[in-house]
């Protein structure tokens, strides 16, 4: 074993660690995951109050914060079932914007799936 | 030692082993799937063919799709069906049987009234020369002159049970399909997945499954509920009144077999709380109703 080889692996270590810390930061309950079908775009903190927008199939998608709550304000859709939907706030929630393909996931370490 | 390094990379990176996650868009909803335990590449190629498998069904039975093979059905009864379809036909048969007509697939002409109404709300619909028709059938043949028939109630349990088997048959036995408020859960790393149930009247959750290898359907929930005049309307509907049912704001159903289980919401949905126990008698599932007092009531087997 050479010093290049135990730089090597050093440097595999960091990575290791850093993956690892950030799945645990991602775990955290006052942020929100934005995703267009399966791609993540966006990672909103919760705590700021502040307004996104996203772009979905139909056009803007139009996403605020206020006091810890997330709702969407505009969408371009027929039933306008997510902006209906209002705030979302808790851990385990989300929105779906079934026409736009956007997911708003408020992530849960207690929850893994819910019916409704 | 450069060998040996090679072989830790690929571990990272190719061969690892973790959880993967896959939105897939059909019937109406997000199939969110996760996997656990898996390569990437054993992921990749469950997730291909899970979103061959849901795209086939929804390319089935589309209702609204009038090149659906279902479409051509509804339009001409001697049209030649695929053994997949009439297999999702012949399971709604055999529940109109063993629900004295109750769960209905044959009353597409009324559903589609419903969901006229529903993008249009203007005047409540007039249901005077709607006739319906249970389904007759004889050796896999259907009977009747037409059919106007809508799978809703029955697909999505039905592919996601077939989804979660497909799943066991390559050795994945540990996962979690959401199909849009249809639960199937397989073995979990933990044990147990916590499963919430949605409250129909807040946003909040007010009972949770905690279990593996199991199913959770509700039917109801503020999700799928719309207002008209002050009443509030769903889109399952009662084949005897022609109108929405309104016998609880939401029901749940919970035991092994997701196609099962997505039946048996709907069934109960169209049922007053105390038949629907009755009913259940026969079924090895747990229940919850939240009644239109929003008072919780579990099936006498829950603990």
């Amino acid at each position: 074993m050479n010093k290049n080889d135990i730089k090597l692996i050093i440097v595999i270590l960091f990575f290791i660690i850093l993956l690892f810390s950030l799945t645990l930061i991602r775990k955290k309950a006052n942020i929100a995951n934005v995703y267009y079908e399966n791609e993540l775009i966006l990672e909103i903190d919760l705590s700021i109050n502040k307004t996104y927008e996203v772009s979905g199939d139909n056009g803007k998608v139009v996403i605020e914060v206020l006091n810890n709550q997330i709702r969407v304000v505009e969408e371009n859709s027929p039933y306008q079932i997510c902006s209906k939907q209002g705030f979302v706030s808790k851990s385990g929630e989300s929105i779906i914007c079934l026409p736009n393909k956007i997911i708003i996931e408020l992530p849960s370490d207690e929850l893994d799936a819910e019916v409704s | 030692m450069k060998k040996i390094l090679l072989i830790l990379l690929l571990l990272l990176t190719g061969c690892s082993k973790q959880e993967y996650t896959k939105n897939l868009f059909y019937m109406d909803t997000v199939i969110n799937i996760k996997l656990y335990n898996v390569t990437e590449k054993q992921a990749n190629e469950a997730f291909n063919y899970l979103d061959n498998m849901y795209q086939k069904y929804d390319n089935l039975t589309d209702f609204y799709d009038p090149n659906s093979e279902l479409s051509k059905l509804n339009n001409d009864v001697n049209y030649e069906i695929s053994s997949e379809l009439l297999n999702l036909i012949k399971i709604g048969y055999e529940w109109n049987i063993k629900t004295n007509g109750l769960l209905n697939i044959n009353i597409g002409n009324l559903t589609k009234i419903w969901h006229d109404f529903r993008e249009n709300p203007v005047d409540l619909p007039n249901l005077e020369d709607v006739k319906i028709e249970n389904l007759k059938m004889e050796n896999d043949k259907i009977l009747n002159d037409n059919v106007n028939i809508d799978l809703g109630a029955i697909v999505k349990g039905y592919v996601t049970e077939k989804a979660g088997n497909y799943l066991e048959s390559i050795g994945i036995d540990y996962y979690l399909i959401n199909a849009g408020g249809n639960v199937k859960a397989g073995k979990s790393n933990k044990g147990y997945y916590n499963i919430g149930i949605a409250s129909p009247i807040s946003n909040e959750t007010f009972e949770v499954v905690k279990d593996e290898n199991i199913s959770v359907v509700t039917s109801g929930g503020y999700e799928r509920f719309y207002e008209y005049n002050g009443i509030m309307y769903h889109h399952i509907i009662d084949p005897n009144t022609l109108y929405p049912a309104n016998n609880m704001k939401s029901v749940t159903v919970i035991g092994s077999d997701s196609g099962l289980c997505d039946i048996l919401s709907t069934t109960l949905f169209l049922m007053s709380v105390d038949e629907g126990k009755e009913f259940i008698k026969d079924y090895d599932v747990k229940v919850i109703w939240f009644t239109n007092n929003n008072k919780i009531i579990k099936s006498d087997n829950y603990e």
